[in-house]
């Protein structure tokens, strides 16, 4: 199962992921997971636009996304994107294998008062979700796009 | 008048519209840019567009003019232009579009503007030494 990243991004498909990530992964299949977006169609028309040619695009509720994801997918590059942290956690208690994950943006909104770097603000739950992770044993980073340093996370869930 | 609203990644934008004034001159009305930095949240994005919707808005029409197909600005403008009659949301944005937009707004329909913009700015995309000198 080549998944190739697992990344948190509220913005899911814009233009660090189209432009950075996809060809840094060599992605060949991009996995989003969220419920709320499944059931748009409006957002999932602008996403099968903005997905670069040639790279399928799997939009998943949170439950059928763990059925995908824990079977066997295939032998193409995945990146998982979800637009934040409960999703990710969800699946890891189903018993999802993940070994990393990396936080790429978690914008501001009111009750996010835990800020690292200039992309990153965490709620009081976010601090639990990526406590709960990082004790599944999951490596956390946070980076933007690839040419970016790494930000270490374990200060947030200290 | 049909109404301009350029968003862009960074200041790209305000720039662009400066640029595009220094050609066919100032426009004292009628064009509003909105910069999208890393930092922002898609809600302040959506309020700073929605804001500019407000001032921008037009009987005769309302174009977005946005720097790249499938980023922020394209997400945020999209969704918000369903409920704008005339209007559209026009991804690749080069000085040429906005040049002609400015000149032409005054005068074209909305749909003869929204073709003109296109097409000005394809022409506007080509290797100039090979088309005009040849070779390499």
């Amino acid at each position: 199962m080549p998944i190739v990243m697992f990344r948190i991004d509220d913005r899911l498909i814009h233009g660090q992921v189209v432009e950075a990530w996809v060809p840094h992964l060599k992605a060949e299949e991009i996995v989003v997971v969220s419920d709320e977006i499944a059931a748009d169609e409006v957002r999932r028309a602008i996403m099968r636009f903005s997905t670069p040619e040639g790279v399928e695009l799997r939009i998943l509720p949170v439950d059928e996304a763990f059925r995908y994801l824990n079977g066997a997918p295939g032998p193409a590059n995945i990146l998982v994107l979800l637009p934040g942290l409960k999703g990710m956690a969800d699946m890891i208690s189903k018993g999802l294998p993940i070994k990393s994950l990396n936080i790429g943006g978690m914008h501001y909104s009111a009750g996010k008062n835990f800020s690292i770097g200039k992309a990153i603000f965490l709620s009081e739950e976010d601090r639990a979700y990526l406590k709960f992770i990082s004790g599944a044993g999951v490596e956390l980073e946070g980076r933007g796009v690839p040419t970016d340093n790494a930000i270490d996370l374990m200060e947030a869930i200290a | 008048m049909i109404n301009i609203i350029v968003i862009t990644h960074g200041e790209f934008g305000a720039y662009l519209i400066e640029a595009a004034e220094g050609i066919v001159g100032a426009q004292s009305d009628g064009v509003k840019s909105v910069s999208i930095s890393q930092r922002m949240s898609l809600e302040s994005v959506k309020n700073c567009v929605e804001a500019a919707i407000r001032d921008m808005r037009s009987e005769d029409g309302l174009i977005f003019l946005i720097d790249m197909p499938g980023g922020t600005p394209m997400n945020v403008a999209l969704p918000l232009s369903r409920d704008i009659r005339k209007s559209a949301v026009i991804c690749g944005a080069n000085i040429n579009m906005l040049t002609s937009a400015f000149a032409y707004r005054k005068t074209l329909g909305f749909e003869e503007l929204v073709n003109k913009i296109l097409d000005d700015g394809r022409k506007a995309v080509c290797e100039v030494k090979k088309l005009l000198i040849g070779g390499r």
